[in-house]
Formats: structure tokens, sequence, C-alpha cells
């Protein structure tokens, strides 16, 4: 590590520590000039990676951690109880609100039953089509205040592997995508209707397009536990939730973060980032065929040089619920300098297959093909089982060891989430979910 | 010969199994194995009274998925079995049983808990030192990577109905030693071990009057493990003299072998208790493994020999003796033996199940010992014996053997065998011995007087064990256990799954499905140096018998279900030769209804095996369905035994021809449509499964979005590529080619 590399970096965090505690002081204004100071480092940081000149470890972790903390600012409100979503230049007199990252688009919100076009940005309609969401004022009456007002319309509550993990109470944990208006524009208004498959269909058989979205595109994936009114919220965000439980029954909640991916398109093959909630090696458990196990234990990917800079995380957030929170890595390459492969997982997002988890190996597997077989598995199958993708991936090559035709197959330049797209034909006719229980 | 000759390693343990038995049942006709659908009316055991839940009938009318729902709770129902069935065993008489059976949520795993190396036989035929550490090893069966988990094997009967092939799928099988900190290290990591297939299941292991089900019976099982697969671990703390003589000779080889034994085997709760978990609040969907004794040895696996099946001179030809059935474990309260009687529903009657004819005195018990392996080693002038499943126990929870006086073995030789001379004694059948032998034990001449006779005949005559204080039956018998007369036969292709019909190119024409068995001749454990004439014999599990009242043909779910001929023959063997159909008497089938008179007929065709006893059998599918082709010694045919332990064969699957190819994409992209075609038939026989993909039915996890989302999963599970390792879906390999395509077809509308 440069020192000099060090100071520039300590003189930054502590201005964000100044500012953070400002924001974060209900009815304090945070000064303009401090605010401003932040963000031109986090631009300058920005500028770099995007040029290329992003040297040092550090200089990564840095990034990663100024992604995290001005995405999670509040976001700007307009005024009438709703927010000017993804917008991240924050009022800074009214205190905590929903995270900006909160108020992007959720992929339900993108990727819509029969391929429908989304509606606007602005737009909040994250829920199935048919369903009114609770009101905030009801959802505070049911389950009290929360930091965040923002109601989640948590999709899934399988990782991506389809298995799933549980918190002290047996609940699963669940899991929502979120994406920033570069990210909508390029899907919802481009060449082609990459929001449904005809659309993307489209775009694989036309030789002369190639998926690559806006360099200012970014991705969020969260976790989150539902909180009862028995647990101990102190060191969560929390926010609303609803999901469809496992007897697809519609559930309303309180619920707490416990771990977020940051993707950035700001290089070619996308910046990565992921963070988690301090608790979760002693307050997740795994969870197979129903029965809860052990504790996930801690993260074995955590990346070294992050803890210094967690420690200033912590310093920088003191006195908010973001202080219980920290940077696990970042990714900007598939292999290390040495040519080893670069291994990262969020204990809540990968939690079993960490030790073969590299977030930028299996998002180069994203592809669309033909019909008969639409998306090659991102998974590496072999006579030793099933397992993740880590190192450099040869796509081409993979495709021809399946024997296939690798002009039929196309990267949709690491978004996997393009694969929630659905048919403009019939849709799939589903027993109608029951309505809440309350 | 593979491990019967040194070096090896033994290991003693626990085996626990958890097959799931809705399709594998003995107590309702659920599912038709043909047609791999589930049968419109659910019959429960004749003369069975279902009890809950209330109201329930002794049948159930399924007629779509719509009745899913109350499939899944008939079948975790409660029914009484009839009082006659097992009065003649069982003093207790009535008992209760699940429609499901015993184990509704099994998920097929299958593990050897506190499993450890205890004794060890170096290079040179020597016992290894107290202080090799390779007595200090524990021994895992894995299975594959799961996202970077590993759980055990997988159990999967290939015939669900039938009792008599079994097969392991595994992804590894580790040796480890335990260190201070109550952790371990690998010594030995064998990955991909060959699919293991039961053999000799042994129903008189135990004989206690006590036991009950799975605890008289044994299976062996055997795979292999590759050279390129194997991974010696090299750590100066462990120094092992067996250890290394085993790398050294498996180099030499194609690797190692492992053969092991299940025994004395029960699950734990009995239907009663069942029934209230799973009716509880909340419902408690509880496994119910059976868990017993495991006992088995590591050796080399030398170059020509086959992995999964038994090698050497194969004593199998049995006389049936007189015992006197132990009396229950005196450790057993009145209680716990009253729980014990009542905890296997369906108190299969492997032993005793020689019927007499009406007006014959009651016959005493008899059983049968159990198949044995040898390998002559004239060099260090011994036979060793595989004894692992031969001799039986006498008490279920001490384990101690029973007592079968003195054993000796000898060698039958001259013309028609009219001489015999001992070989030596058979030492050491007790429970001490056997236990840390990993069932092998050496019979040597060295110092036999009659040892120049032995040496001049042992290659051509034949073995055979006896037993004097034992009464055969017939008494005028002198062998309970002796060689086979000629050959044996053996095949790697121990289960062959294929479908009825498969397209000849895509868009085509359905044509009928083919696979191939190659099978190997052996005489007395080594290819034959002539053209050898083998009969093929059509088998299959018993479907159907008559209805105690109507007197027509239902589909039969007691665990009376024996080999009886096929009639309507599945598929077709190229290049055979018809023969005249082979008669046998099954003493088993006596007063049956089927078979009342105990004698049937099997269709028989004769193929001959070249020298060097190799031959590749090209099967043709007929129609679908599940059964066995016996592979019988023209001169000899041994009457099977019930659960074939004398028999060599093969169980071949053909699978229904289920044609989705003009379903167009628009209906097949609908849940109603894919449930009623695929998901609905695995969540009511495989409910576990619905613990992961959450396809209901109601009252199980049913979340048709989640389903969805595994579409890249189920992608990567079904794919043939993964036939054989544990990760592969269905794992009951229950699924046509026609299915599996609609399947992926559906995985694919879905990303």
């Amino acid at each position: 590590m440069k020192r000099h590399t060090l100071l520039v970096s300590l003189v930054a965090i502590t201005l964000l520590v100044a500012a953070w505690t400002l924001l974060n002081t209900p009815g304090v204004t945070a000064e303009p000039v401090k605010m401003s100071s932040l963000r031109q480092r986090h631009q300058k940081l920005k500028a770099a990676l995007k040029e290329g000149r992003l040297q040092e470890e550090v200089e990564y972790g840095e990034f990663s951690m100024l992604m995290f903390l001005f995405s999670s600012l509040p976001a700007q409100s307009n005024g009438d109880g709703t927010y000017n979503r993804g917008n991240i230049a924050p009022n800074p007199t009214l205190g905590p609100g929903p995270a900006v990252w909160e108020t992007m688009k959720n992929s339900t919100e993108i990727y819509r039953a029969q391929g429908a076009k989304p509606q606007p940005w602005a737009n909040v309609n994250e829920f199935p089509d048919g369903i009114t969401p609770l009101t905030t004022a009801q959802l505070q009456q049911e389950f009290g205040p929360t930091n965040s007002p923002w109601l989640h319309f948590l999709l899934s509550s399988r990782m991506i592997d389809g298995q799933q993990i549980v918190d002290a109470n047996a609940n699963v944990l669940w899991y929502e995508v979120r994406c920033n208006q570069d990210y909508f524009n390029y899907v919802t208004a481009g060449q082609y209707p990459l929001y449904n498959l005809e659309g993307q269909e489209a775009a694989r058989a036309d030789a002369n397009f190639s998926f690559n979205f806006p360099q200012d595109a970014l991705e969020f994936k969260a976790t989150w536990r539902v909180l009862g009114p028995k647990d101990d919220d102190t060191k969560y965000w929390t926010a609303y939730g609803a999901y469809y439980d496992a007897t697809n029954t519609l559930q309303y909640a309180k619920i707490g973060l416990t771990a977020l991916h940051i993707i950035s398109h700001v290089q070619s093959n996308w910046f990565w980032m992921t963070f988690e909630q301090v608790d979760n090696p002693t307050a997740s458990f795994q969870y197979f065929l129903g029965e809860p196990g052990s504790p996930i234990g801690p993260n074995l990917t955590l990346n070294p040089v992050a803890i210094p800079i967690n420690e200033e995380l912590r310093l920088v957030t003191q006195g908010t619920k973001w202080q219980n929170y920290r940077v696990i890595g970042w990714q900007y390459d598939e292999v290390r300098v040495d040519g080893q492969p670069v291994v990262l997982a969020n204990s809540n997002m990968e939690t079993y297959f960490s030790q073969t988890s590299s977030c930028m190996s299996c998002h180069s597997m994203a592809n669309i093909g033909p019909p008969d077989n639409r998306r090659l598995n991102l998974w590496n199958t072999n006579d030793s089982g099933i397992q993740g993708r880590i190192g450099t991936i040869d796509f081409n090559g993979i495709v021809q060891g399946m024997g296939l035709d690798p002009t039929q197959y196309k990267q949709t330049n690491y978004v996997w989430s393009l694969r929630q797209a659905q048919s403009t034909a019939a849709p799939m006719a589903q027993p109608k979910p029951r309505p809440a229980s309350r | 010969m593979s491990y019967l000759i040194p070096p090896r390693l033994n290991f003693f343990g626990n085996v626990s199994a958890n097959p799931p038995t809705t399709n594998n049942n003995d107590l309702a006709s659920v599912y038709d194995v043909d047609t791999m659908k589930l049968n419109n009316v659910m019959r429960i055991f004749d003369g069975g009274t279902t009890t809950l839940p209330a109201g329930a009938m002794n049948t159930f009318d399924w007629g779509s998925v719509g009745d899913n729902p109350g499939l899944r709770q008939w079948l975790m129902g409660l029914m009484q079995i009839p009082d006659s069935y097992f009065k003649e065993d069982d003093q207790n008489g009535l008992t209760h049983g699940q429609m499901a059976h015993w184990n509704y949520y099994g998920d097929h795993d299958t593990q050897f808990p506190n499993t450890t190396i205890n004794s060890a036989v170096l290079a040179s035929g020597q016992p290894a030192a107290a202080g090799d550490d390779a007595l200090k090893l524990q021994v895992s069966l894995n299975g594959d990577i799961f996202y970077g988990r590993r759980r055990g094997g997988s159990l999967v009967d290939a015939d669900p109905t039938g009792l008599i092939t079994s097969q392991i799928f595994s992804g590894q099988f580790l040796l480890s030693l335990p260190t201070e900190e109550g952790g371990s290290f690998p010594v030995l990591i064998a990955d991909h071990p060959t699919t293991a297939y039961s053999y000799i299941i042994n129903p008189n292991k135990n004989l206690n009057s006590s036991c009950e089900g799975f605890e008289s019976v044994s299976s062996i099982f055997q795979f292999g493990l590759k050279n390129e697969n194997l991974t010696f671990v090299d750590d100066p703390l462990f120094n092992s003299p067996a250890m290394n003589d085993l790398k050294q000779q498996a180099q030499l080889g194609l690797g190692l072998m492992v053969r092991f034994c299940f025994y004395d085997a029960l699950f734990n709760i009995q239907a009663i208790q069942l029934n209230q978990l799973f009716n509880g609040m909340p419902p408690q969907y509880v496994y119910n493994p059976y868990y017993g004794i495991l006992i088995g040895t590591i050796g080399v696996w030398n170059n020509d020999e086959i992995s999964s099946a038994p090698v050497g001179r194969k004593l199998r030809v049995q006389v049936p003796y007189q015992y006197t059935p132990p009396p229950p474990p005196s450790s057993l309260t009145p209680l716990q033996l009253a729980e014990k009687r009542h905890r296997m529903q369906t108190l299969s009657k492997y032993r005793a199940r020689v019927k007499t004819k009406a007006g014959d005195p009651p016959a005493p018990p008899t059983a049968r010992l159990g198949g044995t392996m040898a390998h002559v080693n004239t060099d260090l002038a011994v036979v060793t014996l595989d004894w692992v499943c031969t001799f039986p126990e006498a008490d279920t929870v001490t384990r101690e053997k029973y007592d079968l006086g003195p054993l000796n073995l000898v060698l039958l030789y001259g013309e028609h065998e009219s001489q015999s001379v001992t070989i030596g004694p058979i030492n050491g059948n007790t429970k001490a011995i056997y236990e840390t032998s990993g069932g092998v034990t050496d019979v040597s001449y060295v110092g036999n007087p009659d040892r120049a006779i032995i040496e001049a005949n042992i290659a051509t005559g034949r073995l055979a064990i006896v037993a004097p204080q034992l009464t055969l039956s017939p008494p005028t018998a002198m062998y309970p256990l002796s060689e086979v007369e000629a050959f044996d036969v053996q095949t790697e292709n121990r289960v062959v799954y294929f479908d009825a019909n498969v397209f000849n190119q895509p868009g085509g024409s359905p044509i009928p499905g083919t696979s191939q068995i190659t099978i190997q001749v052996l005489v007395k454990g080594v290819a034959p140096t002539t053209a050898t004439q083998v009969n093929l014999e059509y088998w299959m599990c018993q479907k159907e018998t008559l209805d105690s009242m109507t007197k027509q043909p239902i589909p039969m779910v007691n665990p009376d279900r024996v080999q009886v001929p096929v009639v309507d023959p599945y598929y077709s063997v190229a290049g055979t030769v018809p023969q005249p159909p082979t008669k046998y008497f099954l003493g088993f089938l006596y007063g049956s209804p089927m078979f009342p008179d105990g004698n049937v007929s099997v269709t028989t065709e004769q193929v001959t095996v070249p020298v060097g006893g190799k031959l590749t059998l090209n099967l043709t599918a007929s129609r679908a369905g599940v059964s066995l082709i016996r592979f019988v010694d023209p001169a000899n045919p041994l009457t099977p035994n019930f659960a074939w332990d004398n028999c060599d064969y093969a169980t071949v699957r053909i699978l229904p021809f289920d044609d989705y190819s003009q379903v167009p994409d628009a209906t097949i992209n609908n849940w109603n449509y894919i449930y009623s075609e695929i998901f609905g038939f695995y969540s009511v026989l495989y409910p576990v499964m619905s613990k992961v993909i959450p396809w209901g039915p109601d009252g199980a996890p049913n979340n048709p979005a989640e389903v969805k989302q595994f579409a890249s999963q189920i992608l990567a599970f079904t794919d043939f590529n993964m036939w054989d390792t544990t990760i592969y879906m269905p794992i009951s390999r229950d699924l046509s080619g026609g299915k599996r395509e609609l399947l992926r077809r559906w995985c694919n509308l879905q990303q």
C-alpha cells in the first residue's frame, strides 16, 4: 500500500465522519461544503476506476465503502410522502428515510408478467398486478416505526443456488434486486425492449448487437430478515417487506437488512462490491430440507484489505444503524495478479458455495441462447457435483465443450437479472395467491 | 482376487439409510412401477383396515393432481394390518402401518456413522501391528459436492416394488484421522466411487425370534475406486505400513475396492408415532431412516476385475438347515419388546418361508447360510473366505453368533465328487472375531496331512462347508453351502435403464429403445478357456395377486412379492436361441392365490459366450416395465431363493415412452400443465423434495413462482451427465426420456 494513498483515504474518511454524523442527526443540516468534498473524493475515485487508473487495492476498497455510504444516504423526499427515487443528492435536512438504493426500481417493476412494458421510472409498482399494498400508515400501525418507510416487495427466499438460510427464529431470509435509472433506461428505452423475452431474442438474433449497459448502470441485491416484535432491531437497518410465503400467501413484516451487493458498470466487466451486517456469522443459520442447521460462521472470503477500511467505516457511521455493516470485499478481475482465481462471496447470498464463488466469473456466464436452450447454466457441473465457477471464463470454449454452437449464444454483459424477463405470450397460469394473512 | 488377497483394511460401524417408501411400498398400491403413473385406485394391504384419517376408505380413488392434497393426507394416515397375516410369526398379532409405508419423507441419504478401521492385514498376510495408524481412521461415505456441501451417498432401489436390486450412488469415500481438537484430516480421499449394487441378500442373517423386517436381513454392496481418483495424503504424523501396502498394491492394479455389508437394521419410529408427528400441531414431517450395523473391507481392485460384483470362487449352492429360534434378547424389557414388535409394520416373513402342505406336520424353521466368496492362494496354502454374510447372529442386541457347531471347509473331488478332503476348520465364528475381521477369514492347509491331495485337486474340485451339528433339509444332504457346479455370471451392468421408444432423429419417428448388458462368465473365479452356453431367463417382481373376495387380479401390495416369470415380454435380446421353458417349484409361492401349487415355468433362451467369457447382450424394448434377466448354467439351473441370493441377474428398467414432442410451448408454459404432467407426481411420491422445491401439494411448501426460479437448477440436475452422481434428479431415476424433455422445455421457457 502506498503511503500517500492511505493518507488521502484517511483525510477523506475523516471528512466523511463529520458529514455522516451530521446527516444522521435529525434536524441538523450538513454543511454543503463537506458534502461536496466527500462527493468529490467519490467522483475522483470513480473517474480513476473508469479510466483504469486505480492501482491500489485500498483504493478499490475505499471506493466500495463510499459507494455503500452514498447509496445509503437518505433519498430526497418529494414532500408528499413519496421519494425522488434513485436520487443520489439527498436533502440533508430530512434525516433518516429510505436509503437511496432502496428507492431504485425493483426488478419486479422491470420484468413484468407477460413481458409488459414497465411503468415510468418515477412510478412505484413493485407488487404483482392486482395487489394493492398496505399504506405506510397501515404498516407503521401494525409493525411500528422503521428506519426506512419503504415497502419492499421481496421476490424470493432463494439464493442463486436455490437454497435458503434462516434466522434464529427459523424464518427464511429474503432477497430483492434493484436497478438504477441508467440500467432501467437501457433495458426499457434502448434498441430492443430487453424487459421481455421477445426483445432479448431479437437482440440475440441481431449480429450487430452486443449487450452493453451504460457505464453508470448500477444493480443492487439485498438480503433481508424478518424482524418480529421480540427481535432486537437495534443493529439492523429496518424497513417494511412483503413476500409470498411457502404457502403462497402474501405476508407483510418489518424487515432488517443483512447483506447488500452493489455492482457498477464503471469498468467494462463491472466492479463488484459486497457488504454484510456484522452479526451474520452467528445470526444466520444453514437450512436444508426444512431443518435449521449450524450458524453460517465467518465469511472466509473477507478481503484482508477491508479490515482497516471497515474500521474507518465504523467510525464514519458511528451512532447510526450503518455502523453495524461492513465491507466484505470487491472484485475487479477474475484472477489475481498471481493468476489465482478471485473468490468472493456474501455469506447471506452465496452461503453454501462460497469457496467456489466469484461474482465476475459467475456473471460472465450470463447469456441468452436459442429458444430450445434459452440460458446456458451458470453452474460448473461435472462428475464431482455442482459448484460455482471461478477464474477466467472462456465462454465460447464452454459452449463448445457442451457440444453447442457458440454463434447461437450471446453473453448479456454480466447481467443475470435479464433472465427474469418473461414472454409476451400466454403467461404461466398459477394457483391464485392467497390474500394477505394478517 | 480383490479384497480376498491382502493387503486390506477392515472396518466396522453403523449405517444409516433413508430411502423414501411411497413408491417402494408393501402396504398400499400407490404406484405402477411399469407405467410410472399413480394408480387410479390405490388399495391397501389385502384385508387391512384404514383407521386414520377419520373417515378414510381402504381405497383411495385418484383421478388427477387435484386429488393430491387428499392423497397426501391419506398416505400419512394409518391402517390396521390383518391379524391373520402375522399370527404365524408374531404372537402379538395386530400391528399398524402407514399407507406411505415406513418413511414417507425419506431422501435416500446414506451414511456410515461411527465407522472406523478396526483391523488391517499387510501385503504379507500378517496382521498390522497395534500401533499402525490405519487403526485410528474414520470411514465416511459422502455424496457429490452440492454447492459446497457434501451429504451422504444415495440408496436407490432400481425396482421399487422388488426387493433385490438396490443401488448406492456416492461421490466420495474418505478415510480420515481424528485430531485431538475434535476435527480430522483426510488420509485417503477417493472421489467418484463406482455405483454399488446389492448382492447376496441374506434373509437369514439373524435368527432371533424377535427379529423384525430388516433386522434379520443383510445385503452386500461393493464399489471400486479408480487410481486416477485416489489421493493418498502423505503426512509425517501418519505412520501406517498397512496403508502403504494398500497404496503400493493399488497402483499395480486399477485402484481400490470396497466391499461392505449392512445388517441388523431397523428404523426408529413406529407407524402410530409417525402418524401423530405428521398430523401434530405443528406437523413434523420427520425422516425415519433405518439404522444398522456396517462391516466391510477395503482391498485392491486388480486388473480385469469387476468393480461392483463379487469375484472369486462362489459358494452359493444352499441346503436349508433347521434351527431353534433364540429367545428375544434378555436386555429388552417387555415394553421394549412390545414396541419392537409393533415397529416394523410389515413384519415381512423372510424367515421360514417354505409353507407346509396341508396335512404335513409343522416343519421346524429352517434357514440358509449366506453365499460365500473364496480365493485359493496355493503359494501360502490358504483359502480365504468372505464370510461377511454367511453365518447368522443369534441376538439383535448383543449380536452374538448363532451356534452352528464346528464348521469345516472341505474339497469335493474325483469322479462324481465321490471323494472329499477337509481343508481345515473355519475358526472364529464368534462376534469378536467376525466384527474385527471385515468379514474375511483364512482357512489354512499348511500343516494339513492331506495337503498333497488338496493341492492336486483344489483347482478343479468344489469347495463346500460342512457343519456336522446342523440338521439339513433334506436330512440326506451333507453340505449347507457349496460351490457352484460349473460357472457363474457377473456383470458391471447390474441395472440398465432405457426408454421404450426413442426418436430416430429430431422430428422423426419413434423406434424401440435399446440397451446393452455385458456379461462375464467366470469358472472358479477366472475367465473360461472354452465357449460357454448360458441360459437367459426372464423374471419380474410379482405385480398382481387375486383379491380375496372377488378373486379378480389386483395390484399386489405386501412383502410377499417375489420374482415370478414374465409372461408378456418387456424386451428381446438379439441372437438368442429359444429353449424349452424352465420349470421350478418355488416353495414360497405354494398356496399363494396366483401360484397355488408353487410351480412356475419361465421363458428361457440361450446364448453362446465365446472363449474369455465376455459377451454383450443387445436388448430392444417391447414395452415399458421393470424386470429381471437371469443368467443360468443350463446344466445346473438352481431354483431361485426368495431373495435370489443364489442367482446371477441384472435388472432391466424400461421407462415409458412419454411423447410430448407435439405439445406446443404455449401449453407447456402453464403451471397447471407442468404440475399435472411432472411435478404433481413427485410432490406426492417424494414429498421431501417439496422442502427444496416448493411445488406443493397444499399443506406442503407450495409456491409456483419460486419453483420457476429453480429452472436453472433443474436443468443442471437432470443432465444425463450427472446420472452417476448423488446430484442427479430425480434421485429415484424414474423419469422417462419424454418427461425429461418436457421438463427441460418448461425450464427453458422460464428463463
